[in-house]
């Protein structure tokens, strides 16, 4: 059984991860930031929930850690461990989002205002 | 203490818990992804914009993620789970025999959750009586951990002693010591290295307004006292400490790093100090501190020919040589002043040596209010701990049935014990957490109530060893004090039925421990109304001065610009005029030595109509410098003669008031009114024979508590010191803004030192006093509450067992009254009895408070009358509630139901 297979449908959460690790690379606090952003604050998974995600998703090879972006705001204090998308976590990201891409024109359909079955 | 510090000081605290909670996790997590774990929920706790109740939801997101990885199926397990069969089949197989005591171990734990769950009032008293006891005792032991037990944060913390003066006259007294006699005692071969220290002010210029900045002063290198290398540059020598010598100064770590940036290039730079460029010459190491929180560190400067063995104004810190004792540096310390007394009779005789360790330097009188605080909690826990128990007999009793039932389905008695000793094990442990959570709240409020008495008490932070205190505290005493029931109750299922002689064993034991908690909490209320007397009468004492709406702050000229003694003069005088000018100002004044202010200077005098005492024999005095205004702005009363005057002045007649205490005290040398004295000390003006022109009445200045000491007044503008304390009288205190200005413009290069109202600062004098009744007080408080809980319990128990009996005498026609008197009747028993061992305990046991009280004798009948009947009426009110059930009871209904 691939990771792939095992792991679809995403919940919301390991989603967002991987959808927002698809544009770059991030530390823990500033990934939980961005997943609330883009998800409007409807996904906010709290520290604990997303670290154990994440040590799920990187035993599944689908993240990775990664050396800090050129552009990374390198503040003092102890270094933080910045965590990227790994080739499979973005086919797998891609499978799903196809995935949900068919669900969600499959809805439309049978949604769509005077057409009922 | 500053924002930035508390917040500092949290963020340690909360790394501290998270580092504890990740402690144990399991070690996959831990070893991959728990440091940056941390760091992430650091990063959530420092932003602010992450919303409200953050400390809960961290304990939450700690625990609860621990507890989901621990639950979660190990790596190798799933890994097992997908590949190969056999290595499935195996690891399934040691998963079963693990999962089986698993799967014991739980279903207890389930049952005993069921069970709790079932008895929600129990579970809340209990848990409370639980967190109350713990949260007291492990708050005072993070005190006294931080304070007594700790380590002080230097590497030879065990070898450091201060060094202090002890006049034969006044043996309990520490006093400071002279610069020469320092410098002698360091030669002594069990002292490896002696600096005499002072701290005082340094004014920083040059950079927008001065600002005060305080510094060590320093006849050498402090850095070697402490077996310490500098982190820049290097330390401060002998040789810096020359008169008109180099001016040169170390910094401090922090100065280092918030002030200079932390500049590579600092050694060698100057700043501006007191008007003058200093030299930096070093940097000492990161955290290094010493006295207190200084910020850098200059040498003395001492003219050692010009002020000798005469001038006490400072403190020697050393180190002891390896392999020496202070026990035996006190006896090479007896031998050196022996010495020196036969070497320099004039300044020495009579005098010795005190060498004490540096914490028990810093700890003082603290120590012994920190361990009756300790015992204190102690018996609080004590009475939770016997509530308790009396609530798990109580329990056991309601319980026999079932454990009955379970017996005869097969269970053993050992599976019993278990089970109730699971059920002590969950109420231990969440009443040790909610403890702890309530122990973080009280040092919270310790920190913000201690005094200035208590050394290191604003800096609390409690650690991995004081959570482990509280928890193991919390599960020892709901454990030990469960096993005996626990014990009971499986043995005594054995015998079914509901109702047997055991309840009569049952009544017999919480009774026992009901004595025993009344006992206790009539010993700590009669310590809580010994301290609150103490307090009161505190607050009696007659100051002898007018405190309310009086402000008051330090000023020290620099030499810079002040050199001459006229120019002193002329600039207080300026300053009084200035501030008098201020809209709101009623008097003006100023004394070196103001009240609670720490800053005082004796002085040897004698009478001049009579022969010259030896030196070393003369009497001796404070002697206190004053703007004339003082005494009016503190509306301190002119006894006879008169007072100090504008027109008493240099150039003029020498003159001086002394007060009733100097009086008292010198009155086999007679009158002092119209004699001529002259004074030892010797400031800005040469020292001139003075007349003694009028006396005033006594102030409490330097303490509280002690008798006022003899003082001698002179008026500044004969004495031209560089320090004083002015003392403004205003309507209202909120001038501070206009009192800036008007320094500013006498000179716009002095800071206001020290501003604070005459009131904070006797409030200041109060604190000791407040804090210990204070903290008495609630731990008596609680210990009378958790016994009156104990009261009701038993009392309930004894109605309810005892329904039956009263539904008969009232269908009989016993009168209502009767039962409730046959309720009171059995809780006044153990009460009274807890009473009369409390009593003899208190006797015992008040002793101890000793040094703490004031104007109070530990024997005080009334107090202990007091404390009796405080108790009698909290345990009538406890019992108020069961008699009136019993006195409601309906017969018929009773008798039905039973």
């Amino acid at each position: 059984m691939s990771p792939r297979d095992r792991r679809q449908p995403l919940s919301p959460n390991d989603f967002h991860v991987l959808l927002v690790l698809a544009e770059q690379s991030l530390y823990g606090y500033a990934l939980l930031k961005a997943i609330q952003e883009e998800s409007d604050g409807l996904v906010s998974p709290d520290l604990g929930a997303l670290y154990r995600g994440l040590a799920r998703l990187s035993s599944d090879g689908l993240v990775t850690e990664s050396a800090p972006p050129d552009d990374a705001d390198l503040s003092p204090g102890r270094p933080r461990r910045y965590y990227a998308i790994t080739e499979e976590g973005r086919s797998l990201l891609a499978a799903e989002v196809e995935r949900l891409g068919r669900a969600l024109d499959l809805a439309r359909i049978r949604l769509a205002p005077g057409e009922t079955k | 203490m500053s924002g930035r510090e508390v917040t500092s000081q949290r963020g340690r605290f909360r790394r501290r818990i998270i580092s504890m909670a990740l402690a144990l996790y399991p070690r996959a997590f831990k070893e991959t992804l728990g440091a940056d774990f941390a760091l992430a929920l650091e990063d959530w706790m420092a932003d602010r914009s992450a919303g409200r109740f953050k400390p809960l939801r961290l304990l939450w997101v700690l625990f609860k993620t621990g507890a989901l990885e621990w639950l979660r199926p190990s790596a190798e397990a799933a890994e097992a789970s997908r590949g190969d069969a056999t290595v499935r089949q195996l690891a399934i197989d040691d998963r079963g025999r693990k999962a089986k005591v698993m799967e014991l171990t739980l279903q207890d734990l389930r049952f005993a959750l069921r069970s709790l769950s079932r008895r929600p009032g129990f579970v809340i008293i209990a848990v409370a009586t639980l967190a109350v006891g713990v949260g007291a005792n492990t708050a005072i032991f993070t005190v006294v951990d931080t304070v007594l037990l700790q380590p002080l944060p230097y590497e030879v913390a065990e070898d450091l002693l201060i060094l202090r003066r002890v006049e034969e006259r006044a043996p309990g007294e520490l006093r400071s010591m002279s610069q020469p006699d320092i410098e002698d005692l360091s030669e002594l071969d069990s002292i490896a290295a002696l600096v005499a220290f002072d701290t005082r002010g340094f004014t920083l210029t040059g950079s927008g307004e001065p600002e005060v900045v305080s510094a060590g002063f320093l006849n050498e290198g402090l850095l070697e006292v402490f077996a310490l290398q500098p982190a820049a540059g290097r330390d401060l020598t002998r040789a810096d400490n020359l008169p008109n010598g180099p001016r040169v100064i170390v910094v401090s770590h922090a100065f280092w790093m918030s002030r200079l940036g932390g500049r590579e290039d600092a050694v060698g730079s100057t700043l501006e100090l007191d008007g003058e460029a200093h030299e930096i010459v070093g940097i000492a190491p990161e955290g290094f501190s010493f006295p207190e929180d200084v910020r850098l560190w200059a040498p003395l400067y001492n003219d050692v020919e010009g002020c000798g063995r005469s001038c006490h104004l400072l403190t020697g810190i050393g180190r002891l040589s390896d392999g020496h004792t202070l026990e035996e540096a006190q006896l090479e310390l007896g031998v050196a002043a022996q010495r020196l007394a036969r070497d320099y009779p004039a300044d020495n005789r009579g005098k010795s040596f005190v060498a004490k360790g540096l914490r028990d330097h810093l700890v003082g009188d603290a120590r012994r209010g920190l361990l009756i605080l300790l015992g204190a909690v102690g018996l609080v826990m004590l009475i939770a701990a016997a509530n308790m128990a009396s609530l798990q007999v109580a329990r056991g009793t309601a319980r026999k049935r079932e454990m009955t039932v379970r017996t005869f389905l097969g269970a053993s008695r050992g599976r019993l014990c278990r089970l109730v000793l699971i059920e002590a094990g969950l109420l231990g442990i969440v009443g040790g957490v909610l403890g702890i959570g309530l122990a973080i709240l009280i040092t919270d409020w310790i920190m913000s109530v201690a005094p200035d008495g208590v050394p290191q008490v604003t800096d609390l932070v409690p650690g991995l060893r004081v959570f482990g205190y509280g928890l193991v505290l919390s599960l020892g005493a709901a454990l030990l004090f469960s096993s005996l029931p626990a014990w009971r109750l499986a043995s005594a299922t054995a015998l079914a039925g509901p109702r047997t002689s055991e309840d009569r064993g049952d009544v017999r034991s919480r009774t026992f421990l009901l004595v025993g908690e009344v006992a206790l909490s009539l010993t700590l209320l009669v310590g809580a109304i010994l301290l609150m007397s103490t307090y009161s009468k505190i607050l009696e004492v007659d100051l002898g001065f007018e405190k309310d709406t009086v402000l008051s702050f330090f000023v020290a000229l620099p030499d810079n610009g002040y050199s001459e003694p006229e120019k002193v003069v002329t600039f207080f005088e300026r300053l009084e005029q200035e501030l008098a000018a201020v809209p709101g100002v009623e008097s003006v004044g100023g004394i070196l030595g103001r009240p609670f202010a720490g800053n005082t200077i004796g002085t040897s005098w004698h009478y001049l109509d009579r022969p010259r005492p030896e030196e070393g024999d003369e009497p001796s005095a404070r002697v206190r410098i004053i703007l004339p205004g003082y005494l009016e702005t503190l509306r301190i009363p002119t006894v006879r003669g008169r007072a100090l005057a504008d027109s008493d002045r240099h150039g003029g007649a020498p003159v001086a008031v002394v007060n009733e205490a100097f009086v008292r005290r010198f009155a086999e040398l007679g009158d002092p009114l119209q004699r001529e004295v002259q004074l030892g000390v010797d400031f800005g003006f040469a020292e001139l024979p003075r007349t003694i022109v009028g006396v005033i009445g006594d102030t409490q200045t330097e303490s509280l508590t002690g008798d006022p000491r003899p003082e001698i007044f002179v008026p500044q503008a004969q004495m031209a010191v560089v320090w004083m304390s002015v003392v403004v009288r205003a309507r209202g205190t909120n001038l501070w803004p206009q009192l800036t200005d008007a320094v500013q413009r006498v000179d716009p290069l002095i800071p206001l030192r020290s501003r604070e109202t005459l009131s904070e600062a006797v409030d200041r004098a109060r604190g000791p006093a407040r804090f210990y009744f204070m903290l008495l007080a609630g731990f008596a408080g609680i210990a009378v509450l958790l016994s009156a809980i104990g009261l009701y319990g038993v009392v309930s128990y004894i109605v309810a067992r005892r329904t039956r009996e009263m539904a008969i005498r009232l269908a009989v026609g016993a009168s209502r009254w009767t039962l409730v008197r046959l309720v009171f009747a059995q809780g006044l028993l153990p009460v009274a009895s807890g009473i009369a061992i409390g009593l003899a305990a208190a006797l015992a046991g008040s002793r101890l408070l000793g040094s703490l009280l004031y104007e109070v004798k530990p024997f005080d009948p009334a107090v202990y009358l007091l404390a009796t009947v405080v108790l009698a009426v909290v345990s009538m009110l406890a019992m108020v509630a069961p008699a009136v059930r019993a006195a409601s009871l309906a017969p018929t209904r009773a008798l039905e139901e039973e």
